[in-house]
Formats: structure tokens, sequence, C-alpha cells
């Protein structure tokens, strides 16, 4: 049997596993160590399976998952999240729709110590979806707000989305992190466009809120102070490489921490359940991540990625029409998939086409946590759909995706915007120390 | 909560403290760096030894929470009859993988220990990862054979 076959096998039998329930990064594990024992037989699989997994649980560089983690679930618990919040409302909240924007903002910002969608979803959805509600929004715009805005948490640094995508493709997690700022601005911008664009063309729907005074302005500025001031030290601490990316996550993550206590916004009684969180999902990161060092040697043993990067070159696509076929093929599977297992599945196939074609592997990386964005959004799975639905539990779940309809309108307009100008996510980078 | 529920939260909870040691040492590095000028030895292996721990201690946890991301958008369409038996392949499969995986890595963790293998600046033996990752996925084996004889207990009828 050929390598090649073996390969399609493979693949096959990885989707088999993923239907009959499997867990993603155990699918992946499985496959991987099966299709190297069919190729370089047993000695090898188990060897390869025993050190790539040593190797993902050693690895500094991946101390920074845990890190931040922890960063948002301390920041969330202390309650962070409504101070940000309330900071962008009282900036922008009496603008027609100004709830639902200022949900926005808080999103970006919470993203801003949140790796997570789901995370910045939850936490941002408890606070503003009450308020809405209580001022009369619509609530397709109020749920949708929430949802999209959440999306934000992977493209706005720190990001489990690029994390992965910088060990699975082997560049600079800092340089990714730095990337997705712009991109991240660009795109709160957009969504915010939506609700204003909303909120004419159907006032009733996002009613203006209430006026807020200077005093009342400078106040909800000064209460989200601190945690802004942790966000641009650690951001800001790896864009002047001051830090390393992990050591930007342990500083981000010990300020939070202190801040939360020393405020007694947590107490120390609150700890085992914050740290209980993260460790979960850091274990739920990791397998995938074992998962993936395994999987992606079996594929290139099988040639399936080069051979694939050879027949489209030959048949002439030229680089964007081949870009745009990923994306719709990327936007499918996104209906399906959860965001990050459809990055590590596909991505031992499609960088190396991707990188191919010339474009710059910083710039694709963060036009594929855009695609995960949408996917995130996109029915029938939509993970941020069903996480605003656990939160507006009134709410039927046709009409968050009516809401959130709009919002993908702006993700599909912010990759088009990267694609005409790719220095929006390259800028920033080049200029890093 | 029984008590091997609890023993598991107790271990998961075990590695989030020793990652809040290791946020701390990550915080202390760059504040002796920058501010005492004068950097920690073997703080980087601290870390690289303290994360297999991390991990390891909350594996077994993540899979009794069923925390692991699955796609489980064809769960409807396959009905109670092939969620079982998927269920069943699942963890069957992965029980068997786990068990190669565990074998290998007990076995370098003798070997390590044999040896005296450790790390290059301060010499923390390694064997201490590969025991972190022999228990913590052996733990995960455990629990995924607990999960395939419960599921057999409670029968095809009406499963989710």
């Amino acid at each position: 049997m050929s390598e090649t076959l073996i390969g399609v096998i493979g693949i096959a039998a990885l989707f088999f596993c993923l239907v009959a329930r499997m867990p993603v990064g155990m699918a992946l594990l499985v496959v991987g160590v099966g299709g190297i024992w069919a190729i370089d037989g047993q000695r090898a699989a188990i060897a390869s399976m025993t050190s790539e997994t040593y190797t993902s649980v050693t690895a500094y560089a991946l101390s920074i998952i845990p890190l931040f983690v922890l960063m948002g679930n301390m920041a969330g618990a202390a309650g962070y999240s409504r101070r940000l919040y309330e900071a962008a409302y009282a900036w922008i909240g009496s603008m027609r729709g100004g709830l639902a924007s200022a949900t926005v903002v808080g999103c970006a910002a919470f993203a801003a110590v949140s790796g997570s969608s789901v995370a910045t979803a939850v936490t941002i959805g408890k606070v503003a979806l009450p308020q809405m509600k209580r001022f009369g929004y619509a609530d397709g715009l109020a749920t949708g707000s929430v949802a999209a805005g959440g999306t934000l948490g992977i493209l706005i640094p720190p990001s489990t989305g690029f994390v992965l995508y910088a060990i699975l493709t082997e560049q600079s997690i800092g340089k990714l992190f730095i990337a997705g700022i712009i991109p991240g601005v660009l795109l709160s911008l957009l969504f915010v466009v939506v609700i204003v664009a909303i909120t004419v063309l159907r006032p009733s729907e996002g009613p203006v809120g209430p006026g807020t005074t200077g005093s009342e302005k400078i106040r909800a500025t000064l209460d989200a102070l601190p945690l802004i001031c942790v966000i641009l030290i650690s951001i800001g601490g790896i864009y002047l490489g001051v830090f390393t990316p992990v050591e930007a996550a342990g500083v981000g993550a010990t300020l939070v921490t202190l801040l939360a206590l020393g405020t007694r916004s947590v107490r120390f009684a609150d700890i085992p359940a914050i740290v209980l969180e993260t460790v979960t999902m850091t274990a739920m990161l990791y397998l995938i991540i074992i998962g993936a060092h395994v999987f992606g040697p079996f594929l290139a043993l099988t040639h399936i990625p080069e051979t694939l990067a050879i027949q489209l070159r030959e048949m002439g696509l030229g680089p964007y029409a081949t870009l745009f076929i990923i994306l719709i093929g990327y936007v499918i599977l996104g209906m399906f998939f959860d965001g990050l297992a459809m990055l590590v599945v596909t991505m031992p196939v499609v960088y190396p086409i991707v990188i191919g074609m010339g474009f710059d592997p910083i710039w694709f990386g963060v036009f594929c946590v855009i695609v995960i964005e949408m996917g995130l959004i996109t029915p029938p799975v939509g993970i941020n759909v069903f996480v605003v639905k656990g939160v507006a539990e009134g709410v039927p779940m046709s009409t968050i995706f009516r809401g959130v309809f709009p919002f993908w309108f702006a993700m599909a307009a912010c990759l088009l915007i990267l694609i005409l100008f790719p220095d929006i996510a390259l800028f920033l980078p080049e200029t890093m120390r | 909560m029984s008590l091997s529920v609890r023993i598991l939260n107790g271990v998961a909870i075990l590695g989030g403290l020793i990652l809040m040691a290791v946020m701390l040492l990550v915080s202390t590095t760059v504040f002796f760096r920058y501010v005492l000028n004068q950097p920690i030895l073997g703080d980087q292996e601290l870390v690289e030894m303290g994360m297999p721990l991390v991990v390891m201690a909350a594996m077994p946890f993540a899979a009794l929470q069923g925390a692991h991301i699955r796609v489980d958008v064809l769960d409807r369409a396959i009905g109670e009859k092939g969620r079982f038996w998927g269920d069943v392949f699942a963890r069957s499969v992965s029980c068997i993988v786990l068990a190669l995986l565990v074998r290998k890595t007990f076995a370098k963790a003798l070997d390590a220990h044999k040896y005296n293998d450790v790390t290059n600046m301060i010499e923390i033996p390694v064997s201490i990862a590969y025991a972190a990752i022999t228990i913590g996925m052996g733990l995960f084996a455990v629990v995924l054979a607990a999960q395939l004889i419960g599921q057999f207990r409670r029968g095809v009828a009406g499963y989710e």
C-alpha cells in the first residue's frame, strides 16, 4: 500500500473518529500513531508518540497558554469585565445603539486579557445583556453584539488561536500577537459600524441610553484603569521587547492576581475554583497540541501536503483563487468544526500550500483566526451563539443567529480589507524590537 | 461527589497551585533581571519541569468533566445507538493508545532515574516529567475505562 493511500485512509479514519465522538486531540493522536505504525512500524509510532508528548508538555513556549488563561479567568472572577464594560458605556453608551457598541468595545478590551472567545462572550454577556434588556434593546441586536464581540477574544492578543497557529507553523508567538492588534481594532470598528447602521435603519432596536456626566466618565475610566495598565504592560512589553511572550503572560497573570486579591475582588477561597477552570482548559488544549504533534509528522510521511500543493500549482489557479478556495473550505468546515480543532486538523495540509503561493505566514495566521471567528457564529454549530444562548435564556436560537448575521458580513469585510491591505497585519510586527 | 471524583478534583487543584507557583517564578525572574540585574539560574528549566505536573494533574479531571473538545454536530443524527457505540469505540481505542503511551513513558521514567538523566543547568531529574505523564495519562485511561463500564451498566436506552 502506498504512503499516500495510507494518508487518505488516515484522513477518513480521522473523520470517522470525530463522528464517533472521540475528543479531537485524542482522534489526532490515535490516527497519527496508527498511520506512523502503518508506514514505519510499531517502534517508530510509539517512540514518536512518547517523544512528542514529552516535548509538548515540557515546552517552555507553551507555558504561555495556562498563564494567559489564568490571567483571563482571574480578571473575569474579579469582575473586571464589568468595569471595562462600564468604562466603554460611559463614553459611547448615550449614542444610538450605544449599549451594543459599548458591549463590542468591552469585549475588545476584555479580549486583551483573555485568549478565549467563549470566555469573552460569557463574561461580557453576563454584564451587558441584562443592561440591554432593561433599556429595551431588540434581542437580536443585543445577543448578536455579544456573540460577535466575544469572537474578538481570539483575535486581540493574547489569543489561544495564535498560540496554536504558532506551534503548528513554527512562527513567532510574539509577532502573531502583535499582528492581531490592528485587525482586532479594525474588526471592532466594523462591528460598531454595523450596530450604528442597524439602529439608523431601525431606531427601535437600539434606543439611546441615558447620558453620563464628565465626572462619571472619569470615574468609570479610573475604575478600569488598573486592568488597562496590565494590558499595556503585558502586550506593550512584548511589542517593545521587554518581555518574551511567556514572561508577559506570567507578569500579566501575577499583576491581575495581586490586583484582584489586593482589592478583595477575589478572596483566597475563590482561588481553587479559578485554578480548576484554568487547568481544565489547559489540559483540553494540551491534548490537542499533543495530538497535532503526532498527526503532523504522519501527514508529512504520506506526502499528501506536498502532492496537493504541487497539484494546486499545476492547476494554475493563482494565489488569490487558491486562497479563496481555502477560505470557502474553512467557512464550510467552520459550520461544523470547533475553530481550534479545524486549525489543527487542516494546517499541516493548508499551510505549505499557502506559503508556497507566496503569502506571509504571519499574515496568514491573522487570516485564519478571523476565519475561525466567523465559524464561531456560523450556524448550525456556532459555539459563541450557544454560549450567549446560555446567558440569554429566554431568547430563541433563531433570533440570536439572525442577530449575528450582519456581524458575519463585517468579518467578511475585514478579511477583504486584510487581503487588499496586508500591511494592516504586518505593519506592527515589522516594527517590533 | 464520590471519593474518586474528589481525589481527581484535588489533584487538578494541586496542578493549578503549581501553575500559580510557575506564574510567580516567571514574574520573579523578570523582577530579578530588570531590578536586581541578576537572572535566576535555571528558571526556564523549573518552568519546563513544572508544566508536565500542571497539565497531567488536570488531564484525568478534564476527561471526567467531558471538557475535551469533541465534534458533536452529528450527535442527533446518529441516534442513541450511534452515540452509544461511538463512545464504546472512542473510549476503547483511546484506552489502548493511552496504555501504549503509559507503558513507554513508565519505561522512560525508570531509564531516566537509573541513568540519572537530569536537566542541564540545575540538574532536575527528567524522570519527574516522564512520571507525571505516566500517572496523568494512566489516570486518563482509567477514567475512560470507568466511563465505558458505566455506559454499559446504563444501557443504550436514552443514552446521551
